[in-house]
């Protein structure tokens, strides 16, 4: 058996309340054993992992090893969870972030096309340039335009095994993204996740993973589902620091009970660090040397109280070109404070790219990659009101404030924030309503451009 | 274990990155000690690559001779491009008043100059001197200083009508020899560029420049490498290869119509030409252009100078000049290494010159040499001994 430490009880307890599943950013309704989290695994790193207090409690949903025990009732080896995310949404002009009357070329270059995003996985409402040529800036599209339409965003299936006996953990996140654009079907079956952890030692939090995997950058990959993202949308700077990709991680923390906290260091070499797939494709290495990356973080928990704070890096070759030299660099600093029904969630994130040769993303090939910066971060306030009625499991209201400066090389820096607004509704422990509203600005170099969007999304979970 | 695997290793040949050099770029590498022969793009298919000074010399634009299907031109080259194989058009933005009889008025300073609004800076890899001009309607009290950004062009809403495309490279403040100077804004902040005027290039529905054919000789050396003939005038083209020009044109080849001077495309893709054996180069030595040609020649086939009429001796320099550096495919007498027709000035004219993109398709092997991956602009200024004034 795993040694369980002896944290304070009040530890425990904070932790559980605060984190029922480990990569919410607000707590979710009380543990079932009829109908159990279908929470993802979640990163290691995310979770305070604290054990139960007692043998009778939930396992704690740090997702690091606990070994099943033998014999009828146990746990099955096999899980199958997922959710099904279903969303209605309507953005401004023409769904994108393309001025009339703007004939500069690359048309990608001078705006954001990943502002007007319509769900948990920033694709955005269109990404039709009306002929303009692009380079490869741009996010997926749902390709509705200025459009109100109902969206199936995903159709997540999760499959976890863990052997029985064994410190390992295989894990796949299989996702069903039906699309329907201006060229025709766009429906993708993408594996985003597939890996397995290994938990070498009973007596330290040290895991192991190899495969696809999620980022190991700042806070905002754990919110990357839509079952346990608080809002619907990723912030303007999830584009570069919550992308899964492959290769191996390391994960280790170690526990300071004395102090209430907890020291954590995680590191991944992959093949395109910890951008989305659409800006750099994750399933090879373009350049032959792998990115890595990786953050230190910092927890505290105290009865009252809980705060994480974390600094990370990343540097390697830009995984959209092929030259070794092209090098990409970023480092962030994030935190998290909770307590009283407050979540505050706070990221700033630094990012530079140089120069490379011709461009390949998951979206196609294109000319050449330009040198880029972007500067930006976002801060998060959610309150989750301490009801509880029947179904009506929480109410939580948030608001985030995003701001990003970037520039290609010899292009006009541009300057963009955003407001979002909305409220989310959980019922039972399987159903999540959210709607929020996309306040996009163009504050200096971008033209002026309607691209405000109302999003909302549906999340059924099992 | 895994982690060796993460370590880097070898990997496949990938393309050569694309890169591009402006007036800017050549500058400052003259700035940092650069001599005139350092080559731009020495991998990218022209031996050697485009020497710096074939674009500045100092604060000059260098002007090279080049034939064409009607005579013989002088252009300069203003930027380089590596390894793009295509270039766009940009925007720039004209404020203007109004139109009178179809004509814009343009916003003009107290000194009577309109100053266009740039959307690319030179520093980016879209960068292009081919720029539409998009005139923008603003009202007529409107400060000449009140616009000079892309963004406060298009926030303001004002009328904006796509209008003709011009060659105006972002030059250092300073550069002559060609184009007429102006100044422009870029992002808040004024910018100097040349104009060449417009009819200089044509572009398709996405705003791709079309480019054409621009020949240069090498000639294959005794060490078995082509080498460019810095002497010899190259060959501008009239259409992508191959064209199947059967016929020369009897008029000058234009870009748009009604026009009075002869217009030539300022967008070039650099093509080699190995020239055969069989073919000779005009080179005698009364003058020091020739003489250094012929020396080179000498030099690149490691053979002795070819014997050239005692009568060419006694020309004028000035009468032979317009033949130096031309390839003829006319045989070869073995006794003087050059063909019979080289005998005198008057007898040039007789010669079978490769002096047209329609002679280089007719007369040589043109999948000897081919394109590289080079491109410039190279805008004509001077025309048949006239200068080509911008319009």
């Amino acid at each position: 058996m795993r040694a369980r430490g002896a944290l304070p009880f009040g530890l425990a307890l904070i932790v559980l309340s605060s984190g029922g599943r480990a990569a919410a950013q607000v707590p979710p309704p009380p543990p079932s054993a009829a109908a159990p989290p279908a929470a993802p695994p979640p990163d290691t790193q995310a979770t305070p992992a604290p054990p139960p207090a007692s043998a009778d409690e939930p396992i704690n949903d740090s997702d690091g090893y606990t070994p099943p025990a033998d014999g009828p009732g146990a746990p099955s080896a096999l899980s199958i969870d997922g959710y099904v995310d279903v969303g209605f949404a309507k953005a401004q002009g023409d769904g994108t972030s393309f001025a009339p009357g703007d004939q500069s070329v690359p048309a990608d270059y001078g705006v954001d096309p990943f502002a007007p995003a319509v769900n948990s996985r920033g694709d955005v409402a269109s990404t039709d340039a009306g002929g303009r040529f692009v380079n490869g800036f741009l996010p997926r599209s749902v390709g509705i335009g200025g459009r109100p339409s109902f969206l199936l965003n995903t159709l997540d299936v999760d499959l976890k095994y863990t052997p029985p006996a064994t410190p390992l953990m295989v894990f796949s996140r299989v996702q069903f993204l039906p699309r329907f654009t201006g060229a025709g079907d766009d429906t993708r079956v993408y594996v985003e996740q597939a890996f397995g952890r290994l938990i070498p030692f009973d007596s330290q939090e040290f895991a192991i993973s190899a495969g696809k995997f999620d980022s190991v950058f700042g806070i905002e990959y754990l919110d990357n589902e839509s079952n346990i993202r608080t809002g619907v949308t990723p912030s303007l700077v999830a584009r570069y620091t919550t992308g899964q990709s492959i290769g191996v991680k390391l994960f280790y923390r170690i526990q300071i009970a004395p102090l209430w906290s907890a020291l954590s260091l995680n590191v991944a070499g992959t093949n395109s660090g910890s951008f989305v797939e659409a800006l750099q494709p994750p399933d090879a290495s373009l350049s032959g040397e792998p990115v890595g990356s990786g953050r230190l973080g910092y927890e505290l928990n105290t009865p009252i109280v809980a705060a994480k704070l974390g600094a990370s890096g990343m540097i390697g070759p830009r995984n959209d070109q092929g030259d070794q030299s092209a090098h990409q660099t970023a480092f962030g600093f994030d935190a998290r404070v909770s307590g009283f029904g407050v979540y505050l969630n706070a990221e700033y994130v630094h990012v530079d790219e140089g120069q490379g040769g011709p461009k390949t993303t998951s979206l196609g090939t294109f000319p050449f990659s330009s040198a880029f910066s972007m500067r930006g971060g976002y801060l998060q306030v959610a309150y989750a009101f301490p009801w509880a009625v029947r179904a009506l499991h929480k109410v939580t209201v948030y608001a985030r404030y995003d701001r990003r400066h970037a520039w290609f090389d010899g292009f006009t820096p541009i300057t963009v924030d955003r407001l979002t607004g909305g409220l989310r509704v959980d019922l039972w422990e399987a159903i999540i309503l959210k709607a929020e509203y996309l306040d996009n600005r163009e504050l200096a170099g971008a033209p002026t451009v309607a691209n405000n969007v109302f999003t909302s999304s549906l999340v059924y979970s099992w | 274990m895994l982690l060796p695997a993460l370590v880097a290793c070898s990997q496949e040949a990938t393309p050569a990155d694309p890169k591009l050099w402006t007036l800017f770029d050549v500058q400052a590498l003259y700035a940092g000690g650069a001599a005139a022969t350092h080559g731009l793009a020495p991998n990218d298919g022209l031996p050697g690559g485009i020497p710096l000074g074939q674009l500045l010399n100092g604060s000059e634009l260098v002007a090279t001779h080049a034939w064409t299907e009607v005579g013989d031109v002088s252009y300069v080259t203003t930027e380089v491009w590596s390894g793009f194989d295509r270039v766009w058009m940009q925007p720039a933005y004209v404020p203007i008043t109004g139109w009178q009889a179809g004509v814009p008025q343009p916003l003009l300073d107290a000194a009577g100059l309109q100053h266009p609004i740039f959307s690319v800076g030179p520093h980016s890899g879209f960068y292009s001197p081919f720029w539409q001009i998009v005139y923008a309607q603003v009202p007529a009290a409107t400060s000449p200083g009140a616009l000079t950004a892309a963004r406060q062009v298009l926030d303001g809403g004002y009328p904006l009508t796509p209008s003709e495309g011009r060659t105006m490279p972002l030059a250092p403040t300073g550069i002559m020899g060609g184009g007429n100077p102006g100044t422009g804004w870029l992002d808040g902040a004024p910018i100097s560029y040349l104009d060449f005027g417009t009819a200089t290039f044509t572009w398709d529905a996405q705003n791709v420049v079309q480019e054409l054919p621009l020949y240069v000789f090498t000639l294959m050396g005794a060490d078995g490498q082509p080498h460019v003939l810095p002497e010899a005038p190259n060959v501008l083209g009239t259409a992508p290869p191959p064209s199947d020009l059967t016929v020369q044109p009897t008029t000058a080849p234009t870009i748009g119509g009604n026009l009075q001077q002869p217009r030539y495309g300022a967008y070039w893709r650099v093509y080699t030409v190995v020239i055969p054996p069989f073919a000779s180069i005009f080179a005698p030595t009364n003058s020091p252009l020739s003489a250094a040609l012929n020396a080179d020649l000498t030099r690149i086939r490691g053979t002795a100078a070819a014997q050239y009429s005692t009568d060419l001796a006694g020309e004028d320099p000035s009468m032979l000049a317009t033949y130096v550096g031309r390839v003829a495919v006319d045989p070869i007498d073995s006794a003087t290494g050059v063909p019979d027709c080289f005998g005198s000035l008057g007898m040039l004219t007789a010669c079978t010159w490769v002096i047209s993109q329609a002679d280089l398709e007719q007369d040589l092997d043109l999948s000897t040499g081919g394109p590289t991956g080079i491109t410039v602009t190279a805008p004509v200024i001077d025309a048949y001994g006239a200068p080509v004034v911008p319009l």
